[in-house]
């Protein structure tokens, strides 16, 4: 595997759609060559309700270069599961892998497309994304004559992103778009606990927050310090939030270009 | 530690870095043969010459060998020469006159005044028994020189008076020095 990534490493796209809670933003690679920069807006549209000619509007604004799509994690389901030791053949890992899933996932897996990755020693991050919905995706691009050559996901990008700063990285993050939060605690970078939830109001936010840096505190023995709120959008008080973090002794850290970290690396 | 997620069924693989990447390998690669082959070139070269020393070691150890069984030969061919000569040395010691002389003084030391001796058999062999014809004056002289015989394995085979005179055969058994 470390062979393959060695010699084997991907084009990265010059343009990335990020498809959000019922919008999409597209971005170009900026012309410094640093970064990307938004050139639309796209607002009320549905991935899973879009077909091929509403893509075909928003084909139109895309240029004819390799394109990727960055969506949050809205549709991807992820489990962190601990070992006691993680073989190293990937066969064994999968069936591993599978095995502890089938106990903590209701559905049929073969319905999924599962990704996985070791974080560490011990540690397996799972990643399930709808075999269907990829497809769809897929059809819409490639029917509108667009090459897609990315399907990433914004959060795991962000870690990405994070495990970079190590011991700069904050404690936790919370990912918010729109109605959709996920709050990930990270361990010199390394995520130990992801949860998804919804909540249209601030006091929601922060009461599902609360609780959830209290099981962490239960379940991991970890107390949090410091956080980072990475916001795509949102139409809440995000002031709100900040202070009810600072009353738990949260400190919060403002991140240099966070803005960023949903694309990924150049290699 | 990096998540590479990308689900997209259609990637695409930068083949300018995998040229890249697997051009510098290769050359890299390309180095290490190189060094190696000259190293092992080296190697040969400096085994050549040891073989080379070696064969001519063992040449020259096969030469030594040949000649150590030639003059091994030789040796055992003057052995021989000289167990001949040795032999017919030892010989001629023993067969020398003088334990002839020897005996006979033995004999001429021990016989008594008043004996005298007719005639002897003797011969040049040490221990080999002598035999003698005695005459005495008397018998008295006689048993005294049987008494000065008896330590030398004294055989008396005939006696006789013949002549006025005690006559007797005896054999006895002279061991002499070489």
């Amino acid at each position: 595997m470390v062979i393959d990534h060695f010699f084997i490493q991907y084009k990265k796209p010059a343009q990335y759609v990020y498809w959000g809670e019922n919008y999409l933003d597209i971005y170009n690679a900026s012309d410094s060559g640093k970064g990307f920069t938004k050139t639309h807006s796209i607002d009320d549209v549905s991935l899973l309700e879009m077909n091929t000619s509403g893509f075909g509007d928003i084909a139109r604004v895309l240029t004819g270069v390799d394109t990727g799509i960055i969506l949050n994690s809205s549709a991807f389901i992820f489990n962190i599961f601990e070992f006691e030791k993680i073989p190293w053949q990937e066969g064994l890992k999968s069936e591993l892998v599978e095995w502890r899933l089938k106990k903590v996932f209701p559905e049929n897996i073969a319905d999924y497309e599962l990704n996985f990755f070791r974080l560490d020693k011990k540690r397996i991050l799972s990643i399930l994304f709808k075999k269907s919905l990829k497809e769809h995706i897929e059809n819409l691009f490639r029917e509108n004559g667009i090459s897609l050559t990315y399907l990433g996901n914004s959060t795991v990008e962000m870690l990405n992103h994070l495990v970079k700063l190590k011991k700069d990285a904050p404690e936790f993050f919370i990912e918010i778009d729109k109605s959709l939060s996920i709050s990930v605690f990270l361990g010199q970078g390394l995520p130990y606990y992801i949860r998804k939830f919804r909540a249209d109001q601030a006091a929601d936010v922060v009461s599902e927050v609360t609780k959830t840096i209290n099981f962490v505190k239960n379940s991991y023995s970890r107390v949090p310090r410091t956080c980072s709120l990475m916001i795509r959008r949102s139409d809440i008080e995000l002031h709100t939030v900040s202070d009810e973090l600072s009353k738990m002794e949260i400190l919060p850290l403002d991140l240099k270009n966070s803005e960023q970290f949903i694309f990924p690396h150049k290699e | 530690m990096k998540i590479r997620y990308n689900i997209a069924k259609n990637k695409k693989i930068n083949y300018l870095r995998f040229f890249l990447l697997t051009g510098v390998l290769l050359v890299i690669s390309i180095g290490f043969i190189l060094v190696g082959v000259k190293t092992l070139s080296a190697s040969a070269k400096q085994f050549r010459n040891k073989k080379n020393e070696l064969k001519i070691c063992q040449e020259e150890k096969e030469a030594k060998t040949k000649k150590n069984k030639e003059q091994k030969k030789e040796i055992e061919k003057i052995k021989k020469k000289w167990k001949g000569k040795r032999g017919f040395a030892n010989g001629l010691v023993n067969n020398k006159t003088f334990p002839f002389l020897e005996k006979l003084d033995k004999i001429e030391e021990l016989l008594p005044a008043g004996v005298f001796i007719r005639d002897i058999t003797l011969s040049t062999k040490s221990g080999a028994n002598i035999q003698f014809n005695l005459a005495a004056i008397s018998s008295s002289k006689l048993l005294e020189a049987y008494n000065m015989f008896s330590d030398y394995n004294l055989v008396i085979s005939r006696e006789e008076l013949r002549d006025g005179l005690y006559n007797a055969t005896m054999k006895i058994k002279l061991v002499t020095k070489k």
